[in-house]
């Protein structure tokens, strides 16, 4: 896998190999906020403690008016990656098949958006501790498990390497 | 401020009368905490901070390494309405962000 910073602030990513292409294309599924009933918690909350609420006044007012626009934001955020990853393409290196995808400067923050809650959402969903998610990176798949924390690591290198490629906020 | 109550005004010398004088509640100050999620990049929250509240790099990364190391870093304290609506954007990020009641 390659990445390039184009001129105009974009970002080549190539040399995807079919598995690594098939894991981007999934990004935006991962995402899902409904995914699980733990990824919806972490995601949607109200932000104030009972005791500091006891009208439960925040509360109410949180999930009527700043949840749906939460959920709103990260469909809008989704649905430009997904736009995105229609235009992968692919083509032949050294006889083997691989993949490349651009991705626009002005897209940039809606990459970053789903990747990092891709990985919220499957470190919920599979309650992945810290020291799972800190170990060494294994490529031997057993369980899906296994394959989300791998999943978790890749949205975690792609984010990086994004986030470098922000000029300006 | 409730000034001069000529119902409940004492008389301690002619032409003297006192006034009760009630403070109103001080509005309460909020403060916005953001607490510790492992997944979250640093690089990224550095961003957040910079972007939701224009905080300098040296700022940003300074309450980022607090949240790292201490497990939370209060970013903002205020007024109520405001507090909700920086919580509203660090949500909008997926940060884990509180409102307290100071």
């Amino acid at each position: 896998m390659e990445w390039t910073y184009q001129e105009d602030g974009g970002v080549r990513i190539s040399k995807l190999d079919p598995f690594l292409a098939e894991l981007v294309q999934q990004i935006p599924a991962a995402a899902d906020a409904d995914a699980s009933s733990a990824a919806q918690q972490r995601l949607f909350y109200s932000p104030v403690a009972d005791e500091d609420d006891p009208s439960e006044e925040i509360q109410e007012d949180w999930q009527e008016y700043v949840e749906p626009g939460l959920r709103s934001l990260f469909v809008s955020a989704d649905d430009v990656v997904r736009g995105d990853l229609v235009g992968m393409q692919m083509t032949k290196h050294e006889g083997a098949a691989m993949f490349s995808l651009e991705i626009t400067k002005a897209n940039l923050h809606a990459w970053i958006s789903t990747l990092n809650r891709a990985r919220l959402v499957l470190a919920e969903t599979h309650a992945f501790t810290e020291s799972e998610i800190a170990a060494e990176l294994r490529m031997n798949f057993e369980t899906r498990r296994d394959l989300a924390l791998f999943q978790i690591n890749l949205y975690g290198l792609l984010l990086d390497f994004l986030l470098d490629g922000v000029e300006s906020l | 401020m409730k000034l001069y109550d000529p119902q409940n005004a004492t008389k301690t010398e002619p032409g003297i009368q006192t006034e009760t004088i009630e403070d109103e509640a001080l509005e309460s100050v909020w403060q916005v905490v953001v607490h510790n999620d492992p997944i979250n990049l640093m690089s990224y929250v550095t961003m957040v901070f910079q972007k939701v509240f224009g905080f300098s790099l040296e700022q940003a990364e300074k309450h980022m390494l607090e949240v790292h190391h201490q497990g939370r870093s209060i970013v903002w304290s205020g007024a109520r309405e405001k507090a909700e609506h920086y919580a509203q954007q660090l949500h909008g990020f997926q940060l884990l962000a509180t409102l307290e009641k100071i």
